[in-house]
């Protein structure tokens, strides 16, 4: 409660000081909207729909984009963890892959999938995949040797002692890996949505420039935030949570 | 001491007066293009201005330049201006500088002949709220078309002119409305067939594509300046009438310059006679976009805007 109460009070202290700054009149009021601009804006996009649509459209392909990275990252990652070929060879692929941007694949997503969908998806699940990987991989090779010993001493063995030991012992790792491959996919969703073309909110954000109307920029910008908060929050965070717990990582 | 260095500095490098004018390397801003080439600019305004060129590839990107103070004069279309000062940017149109400039072609394989074969298909305009969208929204509109987020059938993209070619050729797109070199590129090299002339588009090519704009506030401190520039702007208008070889010849040495792209020459002349450069503002077209804008919903209201064509009169 209380540390609710802290919070309300400073985004309240951030909003005031907002405020202060647009008053000060520092910069022109089309380059620097007042609080009171941005949250009209804010709520005539949510009642003439526009960003609920906006919204929907973007997490739409964010949830497909996210589910491939899952589930490539997952397969790839148990793999490298657990054939030492693999990992030499494409290992060291993901980890060059890993640094490359992934909005810098848009130009070549264009040319091969066309002005559509399926280019936003493709560099949205790339921007997942590699983190997912590298995390799989680095939870299957740092299952804790003690763990492993005493499975073996009583009697685990081959593919059983990878499926019903090393698997569940990798398991906080890919949930680290799972929150940030969304954070990932996230932004590489923006990036790919701000230079692409359709509806969605990246979309939404470049017509505020185009329309000079920086209210909906930071409107935009906004609703972005907030719905990053808001997954991490109350999904990645709680699952985290209990996964620590139930493996008696976090004292409680 | 920072507010006096930031304004010190950006006006004046040692005694000279600093003019920063804007403009895109695009047939359809022809007069800047042979205004610069010719450094006919520079000998009007004499050795105590220095002249600063900024090239943009959007109207928006130039408009946020203009309102952030970086930019004095810009050459843009007339629906970035009105979004700018619709939002509350301090500007004026202070003249025409083209008209026309823009058609409507389709590809090859597309099977659009007429307009009322847009039903169901894909167009691209260069970018969303910008002049050749607002033109196709009425060309749409005058032909009972609805675009597919109004319930009807026609899709719009909005897709970079460089990219056109491209998406044309893998029938991505089905037809483009584009300004110069652009269109003439598009039949050249990617078999696109005119389906509107520049004059079909609309009001006979009566309509501003291109004007220039100006800050109020240097329009106010620099009424001289204004005047000369808007005085060379006339000059290359006739000029560009009258020599027509010459005035082409230039542009191709500016665009060579900006882009180091060499335009042919075959192109650049076909690219030129669908524009048509001048001085003369016309504020009913003007208004009338700003009407097409709003029913677009890309205003929230029909503007009033006094303030943007106030700037006095032509003589």
């Amino acid at each position: 409660m209380n540390a609710r109460i802290r919070r309300f009070l400073f985004y309240l202290l951030l909003i005031i000081i907002w405020e202060l700054v647009y008053k000060a009149g520092i910069w022109s009021p089309i380059l620097f909207p007042s609080p009171f601009t941005v949250g009209k804006t804010l709520y005539n996009g949510f009642v003439d729909n526009s960003f609920v649509l906006a919204i929907t459209c973007s997490l739409q392909r964010l949830l497909i984009s996210y589910a491939i990275a899952v589930v490539i990252g997952v397969a790839v990652g148990i793999l490298m963890g657990k054939y030492k070929v693999i990992d030499e060879t494409v290992g060291s692929l993901i980890v060059g892959l890993q640094s490359i941007p992934s909005v810098v694949w848009l130009p070549l997503a264009l040319l091969w999938f066309g002005m559509n969908e399926k280019a936003i998806i493709f560099i949205t699940s790339l921007g997942g995949t590699w983190t997912m990987i590298v995390n799989t991989d680095t939870g299957v090779k740092s299952v804790p040797p003690i763990i492993l010993r005493a499975a073996r001493t009583m009697g685990a063995k081959g593919t059983k002692l990878f499926w019903h030991v090393v698997i569940p012992a990798a398991v906080p790792s890919i949930i680290t890996g799972m929150r940030l491959a969304w954070a990932f996919a996230w932004r590489a969703l923006m990036a790919g949505e701000l230079l692409s073309s359709g509806t969605g909110l990246g979309q939404i954000l470049m017509m505020g420039r185009n329309l000079s109307d920086m209210s909906q920029i930071v409107a935009v910008m906004i609703i972005i935030g907030m719905i990053g908060c808001l997954v991490d929050n109350l999904m990645f965070k709680k699952v985290e949570l209990n996964i620590r717990r139930r493996w008696g990582l976090l004292i409680v | 001491m920072i507010a006096l260095c930031l304004t010190g500095c950006g006006k004046t490098a040692g005694h000279k007066q600093v003019v920063r004018v804007g403009y895109f390397p695009n047939i359809t801003h022809g007069p800047a293009l042979i205004g610069f080439a010719e450094k006919r600019f520079a000998k009007e305004l004499g050795s105590s201005v220095e002249l600063q060129e900024k090239t943009f590839v959007a109207g928006p990107a130039l408009m946020e330049a203009l309102i952030a103070g970086e930019v004095d004069i810009g050459y843009i279309g007339p629906i970035p201006a009105i979004n700018g000062y619709v939002q509350g940017a301090d500007i004026s149109i202070i003249s025409g500088a083209n008209n026309g400039g823009a058609v409507l072609v389709a590809g090859e394989n597309s099977g659009i002949k007429k307009v009322a074969d847009l039903a169901g298909k894909k167009v691209a305009v260069p970018q969303f709220a910008n002049t050749q969208d607002i033109s196709l929204r009425h060309i749409l509109k005058e032909h009972n078309l609805k675009d597919v987020s109004k319930g009807g059938t026609v899709e719009i993209l909005q897709v970079a002119p460089a990219d056109m070619q491209l998406l044309f050729s893998r029938n991505q797109i089905d037809a483009a409305l584009v300004p110069e070199p652009w269109g003439t590129q598009l039949v050249k090299d990617a078999k696109a067939r005119i389906i509107l002339e520049w004059n079909e588009v609309w009001n006979n090519g009566n309509y501003p594509t291109t004007v220039i704009i100006a800050r109020n506030e240097f329009i106010m401190n620099k009424p001289e300046i204004i005047k000369k520039w808007l005085e060379v702007h006339r000059e290359i208008v006739k000029y560009a009438a009258a020599e027509p070889e010459k005035a082409r010849n230039s542009m191709s040495r500016q665009l060579k310059k900006l882009t180091g792209k060499e335009l042919k020459a075959e192109t650049l002349k076909s690219a030129v006679e669908r524009c048509k450069f001048t001085a003369e503002i016309d504020p009913a077209t003007i208004r009338e976009f700003a009407t097409l804008s709003y029913e677009a919903g890309y205003l929230k209201f029909k503007p009033n805007l006094t303030g943007l064509l106030s700037y006095p009169k032509e003589k």
